[in-house]
């Protein structure tokens, strides 16, 4: 059962693929994975390539669904919600950092995280002025009506951490958010990333192949034979 | 950005085919409207009156435009052959007016004569193969008493359809009567606006007199030019629908080229109704532009062809001799109307099923963590 310090309960978390050769069991990838993370918690997942590290952020963040055992994020059995309840909550609880900087190609950066507000439900002036600071926070002051094209791939990626952010969500998680960038750009980013999710008591819950990043966050957790480990 | 592109693209074709598409179903159909309706009123003022009151005592002066008509049935002949006409005396005033419109007068024949004068069509002229100041025999009379007599053509004239004026003879109404005598049957040719018909019909039936409507008379035109009315708008109609069922189209290409931002804004949580409402007012958008684009192309278009249609009559193509090829143009507004709300009935519903189906394939797993 989660306390109201919980903010992440996983519990017997249980995955499996189709095998890709006929004639194959199903391929396990994870295998009864428990993890509870606290409020304002970072937590950084490690582990070899193709261990199912994504495939348990996808799961832990309601976007797939686990054979067997529970989520529960925030107090809430993401199985309990329909479909537009749980849209309502990620728009809500959840924020998303992935490698690829996936910015709303026919919108500007203001306009990128100002939609991530509107969806939530803040007034146009709401989202205008929360927008607005996020992205005067990350350092692009100047860059608030240029559109994707327009951006390097850490400015892009720095939108995307603002939006991520834009509406005091509870846990925001991150796939490699620095994997497409160099080494100078992808330290700020770690560094600002960090810094504001502190800074508004977020939790993170993050996977990186990188384990200096990784030793930055309060946790680490390795993804070894289809199940966690606490270190590296 | 090359997405971009192709995707604007795509809408601007598919304005354009609704456009080319509209202007082509509302050419058709002001043409087939004005045509037919030009057709009634051509019978209506030349061959028998809106309404025909068959009482000798109707006032020919008073409320209502009327004018006293005599018309007989009788046999012409010429050198080359015969022919049936319906024979209509009428008064100095008859051919004036709104009637004047509706016939030209071809050639005439100066020649002073004290034989009957009558006034042929062209196309009767043709079939008998006369001209002006040229004299037919006519045979009249009553089933008892048939006997010819000697006319001479003062005119020919053309009312631009052959159908209606191939046995249509005029003549004076005394010259007719001092003729035929007891053959003529005498009656008012009452003219009102198309739309009023029943209306006066029915006020003059309420004051004693025996009425009867253009309909009455002729019954197989009026039934005809309806039913290619109706039978016209129906097949619009359902084109119409098609087309706005084409539209359906549009909306799951615009969903396939927004893939990749569909699944980041449900990722953002966005509802899928939300994003359904969106793309259904962007599809319609598009659909109500090219609406008004196409019926303005339609009615453009139908205004510059009658233009047109003097120089194919002058050909004398025989596959246009049974069409009018000369009249106004009346917009049919509620019809219009009727189907630009058909055409975007039909999208709004497709259109619907279409983005609930293409959302519902969207997932956000799809895009999340590659």
């Amino acid at each position: 059962m989660a306390n109201s310090f919980e903010c992440v309960h996983l519990s017997s978390i249980t995955k499996s693929f189709p095998a890709t050769q006929a004639g194959d069991s199903r391929l396990m990838i994870l295998e009864g994975i428990s993890l509870v993370i606290k409020h304002g918690q970072s937590v950084a997942i490690v582990g070899k390539s193709g261990s199912g590290k994504s495939t348990l952020l996808e799961i832990a963040a309601g976007l797939l669904e686990a054979d067997s055992g529970t989520v529960m994020l925030d107090g809430v059995l993401l199985h309990d919600l329909d479909d537009r309840k749980k849209a309502i909550f990620r728009a809500q609880k959840m924020g998303f950092i992935f490698q690829a900087s996936y910015m709303l190609a026919d919108f500007t950066a203001l306009e990128n995280v100002k939609i991530a507000a509107l969806i939530a439900g803040s007034s146009p002036q709401e989202a205008h002025v929360a927008a607005t600071d996020l992205l005067h926070r990350v350092g692009l002051e100047k860059r608030l009506h240029h559109t994707s094209d327009k951006l390097s791939g850490g400015e892009r990626q720095r939108v995307v951490i603002a939006r991520s952010l834009v509406n005091n969500p509870a846990i925001i998680f991150a796939d490699e958010p620095t994997g497409n960038l160099d080494e100078e750009n992808a330290a700020m980013i770690e560094e600002l990333l960090l810094g504001l999710v502190k800074e508004r008591n977020a939790t993170l819950l993050l996977v990186t192949h990188n384990p200096q990043f990784a030793s930055k966050l309060d946790r680490v957790l390795t993804l070894r034979e289809r199940t966690l480990v606490e270190g590296m | 950005m090359v997405g971009n592109r192709a995707s604007r693209r795509r809408i601007l074709f598919q304005i354009l085919l609704i456009t080319l598409s509209l202007s082509a179903l509302v050419f058709a159909l002001i043409f087939v409207t004005s045509m037919s309706d030009a057709i009634a009123n051509k019978y209506a003022l030349i061959n028998s009156g809106h309404l025909i009151v068959h009482d000798r005592s109707f006032p020919t002066s008073g409320s209502y435009d009327s004018y006293l008509v005599g018309t007989t049935y009788g046999l012409l002949y010429s050198k080359e052959t015969t022919a049936l006409v319906f024979l209509k005396g009428v008064e100095d005033d008859y051919l004036t007016g709104k009637r004047k419109a509706e016939l030209v007068t071809l050639k005439e024949s100066g020649e002073s004569t004290t034989l009957m004068k009558v006034m042929i069509s062209k196309s009767l002229a043709q079939t008998l193969n006369v001209h002006p100041g040229e004299n037919l025999a006519l045979m009249i009379g009553t089933e008892a008493n048939v006997r010819p007599a000697l006319v001479r053509i003062g005119a020919i004239y053309d009312s631009g359809y052959k159908e209606l004026d191939e046995l249509l003879v005029f003549t004076d109404l005394s010259s007719l009567v001092r003729l035929c005598g007891e053959s003529v049957t005498f009656h008012h040719e009452v003219l009102v606006e198309m739309d009023r018909i029943g209306e006066v019909r029915d006020r003059l039936i309420h004051e004693g007199y025996q009425v009867t409507a253009w309909s009455d008379e002729a019954p197989q035109i009026a039934s005809n030019l309806i039913t290619s009315k109706e039978v016209t708008f129906i097949i619009i109609s359902i084109i119409g629908l098609l087309l706005g069922y084409a539209t359906s189209e549009l909306a799951r290409q615009m969903v396939e080229d927004d893939k990749r931002q569909i699944t980041l804004l449900l990722l953002l949580g966005a509802r899928r109704r939300m994003l359904g409402s969106s793309y259904l007012l962007s599809v319609l958008i598009v659909t109500i532009i090219a609406l008004i684009f196409g019926v303005l192309g339609g009615i453009l278009l139908s205004y510059a062809v009658p233009k047109v249609l003097p120089l194919i009559e002058q050909q004398s193509f025989s596959l246009f001799s049974f069409y009018l090829l000369r009249f106004s143009i009346a917009v049919p507004i509620k019809r219009i109307l009727l189907l630009g709300a058909l055409v975007i009935l039909s999208s709004t519903a497709t259109v619907f099923f279409s983005l609930h189906r293409a959302l519902r394939k969207q997932t956000i797993g799809s895009l999340a963590f590659d």
